[in-house]
């Protein structure tokens, strides 16, 4: 699904992410954890054909990015970035947009039935029609992930969903991606809360300072590699089959 | 629930297609009023009657050959000017984009005070009657409101096409034009230095039907481009990031765009001088009735943009009758209570504001 060889990428002199390798399966769930800084987003940003990488360096499908064109590439990777500029349009055109990547003239029945149903999963079917800079940031953030849906793509590539959400959203929408991931589709998302991370997400790719420091299931989630990583001592409990995570 | 949106979002879309269709009813009245009214009025059978080479001479005359180029030439410049200020608008994501901000009158002045002074394009100067060559000044602006763009462009290709980049590049070389400008007009003579102040005036009079078809052949593929490029637009405004992964190729659309907006707007100033506010001013009129989605603003600011420059020059020609003032200095004097009126009465909430 998604393969990265040994990728570097510099915002400008020095490497932001350092000799990253790693292999995403179809199906999975990835959360990338790791301090502000560690190139979270950037890594996403590079998997979702936003910037610009070496050839040979990353590869969906089994096909270099590279070798896809712009509308190809949309209905394969949706994204939702960290933050996005908001602007006064209707919550539905702003969902619409996620099928730009589909519509040749005009949107089709198919266009407005898919922004229909994911408005529906996202319960933002009682706003449908309100501007999107007149909501709460929360809201707004759930119209970004509806739109991704709304892309119908393979992949979804989320740098921090959760961020502005409210206890019961946060748990729907990873919730939700996590079905999504069991139907199939191949989910990434940074996300700082370890608690959440660990709970939903079937790998966690730990970030620091540009390279994976580790990576794998939730028997990474040890205190020691806490420690290293945010240089902080967290506690680490085991009830039933959850781990949790309390800072000392 | 499901019906209800799409119900709703239904009727939402059709008030958008309602203004423009209203726009289009306003346009044909305006061009009707516009055929009749002038120093002679003609009443519409007669004017019908030109239109379709029944009417008697003196009035086809005066409906053909006078009035309907100008009428023509000023619905295509305010779709021009219109069109390209909605589409730079969205392009770099800033209201204040407009081809005036953009340098792009700035360089038409240049060339046209180029071509005054130093190509001697007002000839016999020393004479009360100043000759013209008007090719040769519309040529000259043309010129160096092009190179403006290229200014623009470069500097814009080299810096990835960042929004910011186009606008203080249009803004920085915009200013040096008009440096050029007050160095050539110190140079020039009181004759040359009016007909540089006399030009810069935007005015329909200087049209003619070669003028008007070189601005259709413009305009048309330039609008046609915007239209085709809607749902680009309607992705940049998320963002360049967001617009990217939703299938956008930021760099070309940005550029083309900008060069088509950059090209129908030059042409227009080249042919007819500086009209001001249209540009800016329009779409961001439009836009309180149908909002921001490209589908209806690139239609509909073109549409308007007609109708607006349109009724202006007709007030321009009936308003001091005989005198006819050029339209340029009326854009402002209409255009600005109008949109502050809107502003006020709050109508159209479909903008931020
Ligand atoms: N556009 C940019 N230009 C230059 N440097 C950048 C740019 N964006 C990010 N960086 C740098 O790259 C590094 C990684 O940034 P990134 O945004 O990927 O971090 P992150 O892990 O997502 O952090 P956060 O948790 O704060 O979101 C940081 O040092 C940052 O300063
Ligand atoms: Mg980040």
């Amino acid at each position: 699904m998604i393969e990265i060889k040994n990728l570097d990428f510099a915002y400008k002199a020095d490497n932001v992410l350092k000799n990253i390798s790693t292999d995403i399966k179809k199906g999975e769930f990835v959360g990338i954890v790791g301090p502000n800084g560690s190139g979270k987003s950037t890594l996403i940003k590079t998997m979702a054909g936003i910037l610009p990488v070496h050839k040979y360096s990353v590869f969906i499908n089994e096909r270099d990015i590279h070798s896809y064109n712009h509308n190809e590439l949309a209905r394969n990777i949706a994204y939702v970035p960290q933050s996005e500029q908001f602007y006064p349009v209707k919550v539905f055109d702003a969902v619409l947009m996620g099928r730009k990547p589909y519509i040749g003239w005009a949107p089709t029945k198919k266009d407005h039935s898919v922004v229909i149903r994911v408005l529906k999963m996202l319960e933002l079917e009682d706003i449908a029609l309100s501007f999107l800079n007149e909501l709460s940031g929360g809201q707004q953030q759930r119209v970004f992930i509806a739109r991704a849906l709304a892309q119908e793509a393979g992949i979804l590539l989320m740098d921090e969903p959760t961020a502005n959400l409210d206890l019961r959203h946060a748990l729907d929408v990873l919730q939700l991606l996590k079905n999504l991931s069991d139907t199939g589709i191949t989910v990434v998302i940074a996300i700082h809360d370890l608690n959440f991370a660990v709970r939903y997400c079937n790998r966690i790719m730990m970030l620091n300072n540009g390279t994976i420091f580790s990576q794998g299931g939730s028997e990474i989630m040890t205190s020691e590699n806490i420690k290293k990583l945010y240089k902080t001592n967290v506690k680490v409990f085991q009830q039933d089959s959850h781990v949790f995570f309390i800072p000392e | 629930m499901t019906d209800l949106i799409h119900r709703k979002y239904k009727h939402y879309i059709r008030r958008k297609l309602l203004f423009l269709l209203a726009v289009i009813v306003l346009l044909v009245v305006f061009f009707f009023i516009g055929l009749s009214m002038g120093s002679i009025n003609i009443h519409l059978k007669n004017i019908l009657y030109s239109l379709t080479g029944l009417a008697d001479y003196q009035d086809s005359v005066i409906v053909l050959n006078i009035r309907l180029p100008r009428i023509l030439s000023a619905i295509v410049a305010g779709i021009a000017l219109s069109v390209s200020g909605a589409a730079m608008q969205s392009l770099l994501r800033n209201p204040l984009a407009s081809p005036v901000s953009l340098g792009i009158s700035h360089g038409a002045a240049f060339g046209a005070a180029f071509a005054i002074i130093v190509l001697k394009g007002i000839s016999n100067a020393n004479t009360n009657f100043p000759v013209s060559t008007p090719y040769l000044i519309s040529i000259s602006a043309f010129f160096w409101s092009m190179v403006n763009t290229l200014i623009i462009l470069t500097i814009a290709k080299l810096k990835g096409a960042r929004p910011e980049v186009i606008i203080l590049s249009g803004i920085i070389s915009g200013s040096l034009f008009t440096a050029g400008t007050s160095a050539l007009q110190y140079f020039g003579n009181d004759i040359q230095v009016s007909s540089i102040v006399f030009w810069l005036f935007g005015d329909m009079g200087k049209t003619s039907w070669n003028k008007f078809w070189v601005l259709l052949a413009v305009t048309i593929p330039a609008t046609l481009y915007f239209i085709k490029n809607r749902w680009n637009y309607n992705a940049l405004h998320a963002g360049d990031e967001t617009a990217k992964s939703l299938g956008v190729k930021i760099g070309k659309v940005r550029m083309v765009g900008m060069f088509f907006a950059t090209l129908a707007s030059a042409v227009t100033v080249s042919f007819f001088g500086v009209i001001g506010f249209v540009g800016l001013v329009v779409p961001h009129i439009v836009r309180r009735f149908i909002g921001n989605d490209e589908r209806f603003l690139i239609p509909a600011s073109a549409l308007f943009g007609g109708m607006f420059l349109l009724f202006a020059d007709t007030v321009a020609r009936v308003i001091l009758s005989p005198v006819i003032l050029p339209v340029g200095i009326l854009t402002s004097f209409i255009g600005a209570p109008l949109f502050i009126y809107l502003l006020i009465k709050n109508i159209g909430r479909a903008y931020n504001d």
